[in-house]
């Protein structure tokens, strides 16, 4: 979708279900894909997926264009709710069940959507390479987990990453020049025949230090 | 190298079959809560404007914003205070980040070096941490610097870093592999404890890292960082101690 076609149904949206639905259609697929690709978790990934959507009628009345484009603007609510997710390694999920209960509304047959998620699980376990890259990837810090899988895996723009995650195209850049570097390492590593290797952090020192009293009564 | 590993990330493929009757129901969920999600928060009540209800929470909100101003314009005011101090902290931060950009690539190399540490990793490292915060004057022993480059009381020169290995893995060619064995007694790190020590004009940052040690990064009056030092806890400095009989500590030169 154009921005301009964008920015249109948005300012509907605000007040028509119709053109609210319609930007779901759209942008849908764009986020549980997204949340799947950074969480390998296929119901994580829909729980997330139904609070940004949430999130988004909640506050779309207040959304202003002007600052950034609707889509990044999901995206950083996705970004903001996977980072709290792994942060937290709880999650509080807004299932269906719940949502249900709150409208008195009930699918046809519930028993249909778990047989899908069944097939859709299955799907994912057998993308062996991409689950062991996420792995590292997801072993990586937050912010190069975010910038490496919107650059690469969403095919963003830097200067996109840059809207999406609130900072500049200069942080971005370094942030995935690092990024790389260091999933580089990982997936290098993994041949590596160090397995033994405990490093132990050293202080870096340039100067002249004064002896400091130890305590030795560590027994 | 990077290249590869960016041609490898673009080329990947992903699962992407979805849930389609979640994304109906969702859709469901959304339209049935989209009237009562808008108007909850609306000041009409049947369709005139419900005055009571505009005063009521117009009220709070002038009583909350003259609170917050208080307080923000209070000097001793808790608000004013950590504002200040992580701010401040926060700033040093920034502007060394920003003198980054600016460094030749010898000079990021010559920083690098001092701190024994990726530069900005460290800034960025020292900037989310949460409770990121200048160390007072009462802390720090202000030295005076080094003659010799290197020189050091009681610790391996910084030339080398210090390793452990479990027992089971020491083999004989450790030498081959540059490792040689290490002084008995020596200590990889020593507790944090009592002063900072700090050349002059350097601002003192402290902040807790991602692994849970302490961390003190000394930023100088040139915005570039002059020392960087990673502090183990007590008690993994036990558990590595504790730990000693199926430990070999070894030195390898740094590169």
């Amino acid at each position: 979708m154009d921005l301009k076609t964008e920015e249109k149904l948005v300012k509907e949206a605000k007040s028509s279900p119709a053109a609210f639905s319609k930007l779901y259609d759209t942008y849908y697929p764009a986020i549980y894909r997204y949340a799947l690709r950074r969480t390998a978790n296929v119901q994580l990934s829909l729980d997330i997926t139904s609070e940004v959507f949430f999130q988004a009628l909640k506050h779309i009345k207040k959304f202003d264009w002007r600052d950034i484009p609707f889509s990044a603007w999901l995206y950083r609510i996705a970004s903001n709710k996977i980072n709290d997710s792994f942060r937290r390694k709880k999650y509080t999920s807004v299932s269906l069940d719940v949502l249900f209960a709150s409208t008195d509304f009930e699918p046809a047959s519930s028993e249909n959507i778990e047989q899908e998620l069944i097939d859709v699980e299955e799907n994912l376990k057998k993308h062996h390479e991409f689950l062991k890259v996420q792995k590292h990837i997801a072993s990586l810090e937050m912010v190069y987990q975010e910038a490496i899988t919107l650059r690469y895996f969403e095919n963003k723009k830097v200067k996109e990453v840059a809207l999406i995650l609130g900072k500049n195209e200069g942080t971005v850049k370094s942030q995935l020049s690092r990024g790389i570097k260091k999933l580089r390492e990982k997936l290098e590593s993994i041949d590596s025949k160090k397995k033994g290797e405990i490093p132990v952090m050293q202080p870096s020192v340039s100067f002249r230090v004064l002896p400091v009293e130890v305590d030795k009564n560590h027994d | 190298m990077t290249k590869k590993t960016e041609k490898f990330l673009q080329d990947f493929t992903f699962p992407e079959k979805e849930v389609r009757k979640h994304k109906k129901v969702l859709k469901m969920l959304l339209l049935a809560q989209y009237d009562s999600q808008l108007q909850n928060k609306s000041l009409r009540k049947g369709g005139e404007m419900d005055l009571r209800k505009i005063l009521k929470y117009s009220s709070l909100v002038i009583a909350f914003v003259v609170v917050i101003l208080a307080l923000t314009v209070w000097k001793d005011s808790p608000i004013n205070v950590f504002h200040t101090e992580k701010a401040q902290a926060q700033e040093v931060v920034n502007k060394a980040m920003d003198k980054f950009f600016t460094l030749t690539d010898d000079e990021k190399k010559i920083i690098q070096q001092k701190i024994q540490a990726d530069l900005m990793s460290s800034l960025e490292e020292a900037r989310a941490a949460e409770d990121l915060e200048v160390v007072p004057e009462e802390e720090i022993q202000r030295i005076d610097p080094p003659k010799f480059e290197g020189e050091g009381i009681g610790l391996p020169s910084r030339e080398k870093k210090v390793i452990g290995f479990r027992k089971e893995f020491v083999h004989e060619d450790m030498e081959k592999e540059g490792f040689e064995k290490a002084e008995p007694g020596t200590r990889a790190m020593m507790p944090g404890e009592g002063k900072v020590m700090a050349p002059h004009n350097t601002t003192v940052l402290r902040y807790t890292n991602p692994q849970g040690a302490k961390v003190i990064l000394g930023i100088d009056e040139n915005d570039q960082p002059v020392m960087k030092m990673v502090t183990l806890r007590k008690e993994d400095l036990k558990e590595i101690e504790g730990s000693k009989d199926n430990l070999m500590f070894f030195e390898k030169k740094i590169d």
